[in-house]
Formats: structure tokens, sequence, C-alpha cells
């Protein structure tokens, strides 16, 4: 079995450092891997980055992480991403990564994404530059996600978000401002790659649970909606063999 | 009181120039903090993380609220605890 542990949103600032020790104190028993989907800081600071780092290091699985829209508003994402990686936390930005878990594999494809919203009511890429522009990122962020959950080889194939890939986890949120929580361009590329998973957060007051048009599974691990450390995802069968995860490739 | 006037455009636009503050501020960058305007008191209703990003929050709605206007923080402070039960996928 799989145990996948996920959680958005965690929002560290110096005021608090986000993932205290006593709520992780069982994770290492419960899961195989930890998912970090976006905004692991509260204002962006790469000193905030060193704090998450900082508690990353004491956890003993593998944590996989995508930044969130906090993280850029400083400008010191590579700071973020580099604090991250040197206590060994996998950070992906159009980019994947595969673990063996005993006899199976586990693959993860992480973009942060980006807005434009969904089928109906969502931003076209068409009239000013600005316009333009803003659908352009989220159009070529999601063909990235897609190009890398295709490209994986593996048992089980998730999708690591800060943005949403469906409207259905927003509920909960003001209808108006779905085009700045998650665009469809997200969804296609789950739809289209046989996804089994797609984990994502940005959306505070939206829906833990809910299902693509293709049928994957999307989850909001925001912690204001999740309202736990983590959440834990289980796939396939109990097993008794050594099942610490391998990173198998980056 | 007609929208024309000074007072009634402040007003109405209240909630939005509270709205944007949370969310800009240097000290909060807080963007889901709901605002609400009910009888000439403003409500902030929400989840932090800390008690100092509950005061925060107060602090700099006030910077924004015009005279005579009284506010109600509602905002909680969050405590999380690890989950009890997994959720099977497949």
């Amino acid at each position: 079995m799989i145990r996948v542990a996920a959680v958005g949103d965690i929002h560290v600032g110096k005021d608090t450092r986000g993932l205290f020790p006593q709520e992780l104190e069982h994770l290492p028993d419960r899961a195989d891997l930890l998912l970090l989907a976006g905004d692991l800081t509260q204002h962006g600071f790469g000193s905030e980055g060193k704090l998450v780092a900082d508690t990353c290091a004491g956890i003993s699985i593998p944590v996989v992480a995508v930044l969130g829209n906090h993280d850029y508003h400083q400008g010191q994402q590579d700071e973020i991403r580099a604090h991250l990686e040197r206590v060994g936390v996998c950070v992906l930005e159009g980019e994947s990564v595969t673990f063996t878990v005993g006899a199976r594999r586990v693959g993860i494809a992480g973009v942060k994404g980006f807005g434009g919203g969904f089928t109906g009511a969502c931003a076209s890429e068409f009239g000013e530059d600005e316009m333009k522009g803003f659908v352009r990122h989220s159009r070529e962020r999601a063909e990235l996600l897609k190009e890398r959950l295709a490209e994986l080889s593996c048992d089980v194939r998730i999708a690591l978000l800060h943005y949403s890939p469906i409207g259905g986890t927003l509920a909960g949120e003001r209808l108006e401002i779905y085009p700045f929580l998650g665009s469809y361009f997200l969804g296609e590329a789950i739809d289209s790659t046989d996804t089994h998973l797609a984990v994502h957060g940005h959306a505070h007051l939206g829906t833990e649970r809910g299902i693509s048009r293709g049928g994957v599974h999307v989850r909001n691990v925001a912690r204001p909606v999740i309202k736990l450390a983590y959440k834990i995802y289980c796939f396939g069968q109990p097993c008794a063999t050594d099942q610490r995860p391998q990173l198998a490739t980056v | 009181m007609p929208a024309s006037s000074s007072s009634g455009v402040e007003t109405n636009y209240l909630v939005a120039r509270i709205s944007a503050a949370l969310a800009t501020d240097d000290r909060t960058h807080a963007l889901d903090v709901r605002v609400s305007l009910n009888g000439g008191t403003v409500f902030l209703l929400g989840q932090v993380a800390s008690e100092q990003r509950r005061l925060l929050v107060e602090a700099v709605a006030r910077e924004v609220l015009p005279p005579d206007t009284s506010l109600v923080n509602e905002v909680c402070v969050q405590i999380f605890n690890e989950p009890t039960e997994p959720e099977m996928l497949g």
C-alpha cells in the first residue's frame, strides 16, 4: 500500500513555524511520503522558507513540494526553494519525481498552476497584453504538468498543485473569484494522463473532496479546509514487507 | 444617504478597502479574512495561524476605518491535530 500524506497553505512566518513538531509526531508511521501543496510561507520571504526547511529537516519520510502564490510575493521563490532543497525536500515546478514503495512506484508531477477559471466562465488569450499574459501563464503551467505526468512510468500517478484543476473543490468560495483560484487547463492535464490523484491548496474556504470531469480524484488539502495537520490518502492493499520509500527518478 | 455623498461612498467601498488592505499590507498578507459591514459595524471573520496574526489583522483594518465606525474581530486562531483515519482511493 502507498500512503500519501498531504497538506497545503501552512503559511509559515516568524510568528508560527507552521508545522509544529507535535503535529507531525506520528507522520512517519502513518505515511510513506508527504506532499506540500504550496503557500509554505506567509509573506514570501526567504527567511520564512528557512523556517519551513528547518521543520522539514526533521521529517524522516520524503517530502515533495510545490510553491504557491504567497511564496512568490517577494520575488524570493528561488531562495525559498534553495532552503528546502538543502534539507532534501524535492521542489517541483514543471518537474517530476518517482519513488518506489515496496514493489510499487509512485510518480509525482508538480506545478504551482495558475488561475483563469473553468468551463463556461473562464478567461481567454485575447485582447490586452495583460490579459493574454495572464491566460498564457496558466496554459503554459498546465502544459508542463501534462508533459511531466505523461512521462511518468509508475503505478500511482499524482499531480501536485497549488491552484485547483476543478471547480468542485472550490465550493464554499464565492463563485466570482473562481477564476483566481484555478483553471480548467489543469483539469485537462490530469484527465488526459491517467492520473490517480490531484492535490491542491489555495482555496481556504473550499471543499476537500472533488472529482474531475474525467474521474480523477481531486483533494483540496489547504489546512483551513482539512482542519488537520495533514491528510492521508492510500492506494492498494496493505503489505507486510518493508515499504520505506526509495527515490527512483527525478 | 445618496451614494454620491463622500461618507456614502466611503461606506459603500469600505469592505473592499479593508479587504484590499488586509491582502496587501506587509504585516498581514491575509487574503482569506472575510469582511462584512452591518449597521455601521465592521466584522472580521475567519481563521489565522497565530494570536499575533489575529491582532495584526485587526490593527490593519482599524487603520482603514473612518471615524465613528466600530469593529468586531471574530477571527480565530487555528489549532491542527493529526488525522485519525486515512482515505482509501484505490
